[in-house]
């Protein structure tokens, strides 16, 4: 445990930095946003504990972020997460930190030189969280003790956490009961100073998810029927939240049986999709080629990880988007899907299957570990708001099926969809004429492309602007980066920031806005410059690229370190 | 009613003459005709091969899929929708060679489709390459020395997996396949139909198989696993 005359640097502290306002970067992140961190042994509760904590700060108003980082194993090791947490929304992990907690004295040496000049640390068994747990009678409990702990050193109402914890539990009374003794008794293990955090005055609903949490609601929302999941990080929890909705969720023995059998549903009239990572989707490429030929419907989660192959797999990238868009031999249409933040993980997991649905085509959806699993927090009200009435697109319903043709041309390329159980029709892999008979004539073949290719031509949108419009400087990116972003404009608000939420097909009107400006500066977790690169073979602008392809989201002083290069 | 003559297409077959291809066909059709199904309920998931090129010759909803994969799409159109009736076809290349995965795993869920396995022993529309069920010694255009390995079998694999009706058949006796896929598709869960039909190109030297009809399913799997030449229902688990 730290000394009490540490503890006092810290009140110290805040009152300093209020004078340090007219610093840009500190004005934004050392006085309104706090960063801690807890680390413990995989199995030690680590991610449950960031989850209480971080609901608990929303009651309280503030907006978090939880960012955990773990090695693949299920006991043991160092697993720990960031919370940061601040009155205004958009929140960056950060490298260094103001609290923290570590479950074991190997955890404390690991972490504790990411405390700030004055932060401060604690050990579990210093401060006697183990000896609580014991008399409890419960070692799962040491997690709530820590986190009452933490909650009176930040200076908060017990009774907030309660009611959290109160929440968490609220399905099994023996488990809540030592769960709020825990909670109480880690609470009154500090005496000494709190930090004096400033509670926000007005009280927003905020509501706190995964990335994966809320794409699920999305694809429940949507009417998904069918999903076909092969476990693989980071959309492991899409699988399991999957197991307890309604919905027929198949565990496939391999990932090219996934996206078959999603296929074959799709087929056969259910809303369908699967989930996976860059490897599984690696063996799912055929099945990609197969719903574009055979126009069936598919949405594919593609939630990245750090590769090429196993690479590191728990770790976050940017790395497969030249993949996505290319995946499968031959050329067919598809959509590529790329949320930065909840709002847009569950607006797009909504179109995601009108989309499929209304070309009858793939449409892949792009999220990668940091977005899938890291906690995000946005005022209810946001996501509330958003409504996608379903579109099923184009179905054949008649009387009588005698003249249907599945491939019928039509101007707009889109055939009339009939299912099995209607009448019967040829769906095919092979190249087919209009009634779905395989056919390799020439004239026929140029007919059947030129149709499925025009099939996207009405799409609109792509990318929003955020920032300055005309700016000098526009900053680009796509996925995950959103809210590091519009983080950055807070300390940057002469900069343009462009976010291609559907970087396939390429949004054409993009360019007008990278053009105007005199320099475009494109942001990703890549080692090569994807998005950059798609812009130049599109546009044909160069622009600068700040690259990180190491497992990690951009730091918020990494960044600023890395932009202020190109600001000079 | 449903008249055979509702299942024709207007497309001609491309089997070569003599294929056992033809009598598959027919029989096929005499078992969707003999339960009275309507095409529109009738999905056939189809291989890629020869066998598998029957999806333009017959009018059910049929779906040519990819190599090896017309196990799991069957199994997505069947969770889907379980009115239908649902058909997994392909060639021996497909289903226990590329497909193998899909089919063991089909048999240990005892997915409720049933699977029709046209075994010419060989690669057939790639022009003759051995497959994973070509006999050991059969000289073929990749073993010209005679197939050194000794073949998996679709019944067998099915059995040790879990499939609950497995049948053996030659596809020249259409009424006896016809009567072996009618059972297959009123089977609930995992149903197999192996069409024994050699290659009338590739695997000629096979054409002469001898076996034996088996008049009555086994009750224990262990007395028909390893006898590749029993024919007729062999396991029927209920």
């Amino acid at each position: 445990m730290q000394s009490k005359r540490q503890l006092k640097t810290i009140k110290v502290r805040y009152n300093i930095y209020k004078n340090y306002n007219d610093y840009k970067i500190y004005k934004t992140y050392r006085v309104n946003r706090y960063a801690l961190k807890i680390s413990g042994p995989a199995g030690a509760g680590i991610m449950q504990a960031g989850e209480t904590l971080s609901k608990a700060l929303n009651r309280l108003g503030f907006f978090t972020l939880v960012y955990p980082e773990y090695p693949s194993r299920i006991r043991g090791g160092d697993n720990h997460i960031q919370v940061i947490f601040s009155q205004r929304p958009f929140l960056t992990p950060d490298e260094k930190i103001d609290l923290l907690l570590a479950f074991g004295k190997k955890n404390f040496e690991e972490h504790k030189k990411e405390l700030r000049g004055q932060g401060v640390g604690f050990e579990s068994s210093e401060l006697g969280l183990e000896k609580i747990a014991e008399k409890i009678g419960n070692p799962l409990v040491i997690n709530t003790a820590g986190l009452g702990f933490l909650w009176s050193v930040l200076g908060f109402e017990k009774e907030v956490l309660g009611q959290q914890v109160k929440e968490d539990f609220k399905d099994k009374p023996k488990v809540l009961e030592i769960n709020l003794k825990a909670v109480s008794e880690g609470f009154s293990l500090n005496k000494k100073e709190s930090f004096k955090i400033e509670i926000p005055e007005t009280k927003k609903e905020i509501e706190n998810y995964t990335g994966n949490e809320i794409l699920t609601k999305a694809i429940l929302k949507a009417g998904c029927r069918f999903a076909a999941i092969y476990p693989m990080t980071p959309i492991n929890s899409i699988l399991t939240l999957l197991a307890e909705a309604e919905i027929n969720l198949f565990r496939p023995e391999d990932e090219i049986a996934g996206i078959m059998a999603a296929i074959g549903a799709s087929y056969a009239g259910d809303r369908s999709m699967v989930a996976t990572s860059g490897g599984g989707f690696s063996l799912m490429v055929e099945g990609l080629g197969l719903a574009g030929i055979a126009e069936i419907p598919i949405v594919i989660v593609l939630g990245q990880r750090t590769g090429p192959s196993t690479g590191m797999a728990t770790f976050s990238s940017q790395a497969d988007l030249n993949f996505a868009i290319n995946a499968g031999h031959g050329e067919f249409p598809r959509i590529v899907l790329t949320p930065g933040d909840l709002e847009e993980s569950y607006r797009l997991g909504l179109e995601a299957f009108n989309l499929a649905e209304r070309y009858q085509v793939p449409v892949i959806l792009m999220t990668d570990k940091y977005l899938a699993e890291s906690r995000f927090s946005v005022e209810k009200e946001i996501i509330e708001k958003i409504r996608v009435k379903i579109d099923r697109g184009k179905l054949a319903e008649y009387k009588n099926y005698n003249d249907y043709k599945r491939y019928e041309f039509s101007s707009d390329g889109i055939s009339k969809r009939a299912f099995p159980g209607q009448t019967a029709f040829i769906t095919n892999s092979y190249e087919h004429n209009e009634s779905g008979f395989s056919d390799d004539d020439s004239q026929n073949r140029i007919k059947m492309m030129e149709k499925r290719a025009k099939k996207l031509d009405d799409l609109k949108g792509g990318f929003e602007v955020y920032g300055e419009k005309g700016a000098k400087t526009f900053i680009a990116g796509w996925g995950s980066t959103k809210e590091i972003l519009l983080d950055l404009l807070k300390d940057y608000p002469d900069l343009g920031y462009l976010h291609f939420w559907r970087p396939w097909p390429f949004p054409k009107e993009a360019e007008a806005f990278m053009k105007k400006a005199e320099k475009v500066i494109i942001i990703e977790g890549n080692f090569s410059g994807q998005l950059a690169d798609l812009i130049k073979k599109e546009t044909g602008i160069m622009s600068e690229r700040i690259l990180k392809d190491d497992g990690r989201p951009f730091f918020k002083e990494e960044l600023a370190k890395l932009i202020s290069k190109f600001k000079k | 009613m449903i008249n055979i003559k509702d299942l024709a297409t207007e497309v001609e077959p491309t089997w070569c003459p003599g294929c056992g291809g033809y009598a598959f066909l027919a029989a096929v059709k005499q078992a969707i005709a003999k339960n009275n199904l309507s095409p529109k309920d009738v999905v056939i998931t189809y291989d890629i091969g020869c066998s598998a090129n029957m999806v333009n010759f017959i009018n059910v909803c049929g779906f040519a899929t990819l190599h090896g994969r017309s196990i799991p799409v069957a199994v997505g159109a069947k969770t889907a929708n379980p009115q239908l009736t649902v058909i997994a076809q392909g060639g021996e290349g497909g289903i226990i060679t590329e497909g193998a995965n899909h089919f063991i795993h089909a048999c240990q869920r005892n997915d409720d489709i049933t699977v029709l396995v046209n075994n010419n022993y060989v690669f057939g529309l790639t022009t003759g390459q051995a497959s994973a069920a070509t006999p050991k010694g059969t000289r073929t255009r990749t073993t010209p020395q005679g197939n050194p390995f000794e073949p998996l079998s679709a019944i067998d694999l099915a059995a040790v997996s879990g499939g609950s009706f497995l049948a053996r058949t030659l596809a020249s006796d259409i009424k006896k396949t016809a009567e072996a896929v009618s059972l297959a598709i009123n089977h609930k869960g995992f149903s197999l139909v192996e069409i024994v039909q050699p290659c009338v190109i590739w695997t000629k030297e096979l054409m002469e198989i001898h076996g034996q009809w088996v008049e009555k399913p086994f009750s224990k799997k262990e007395d028909f696993i390893g006898k590749h030449d029993f024919f007729g229902i062999l396991y029927n688990y209920k």
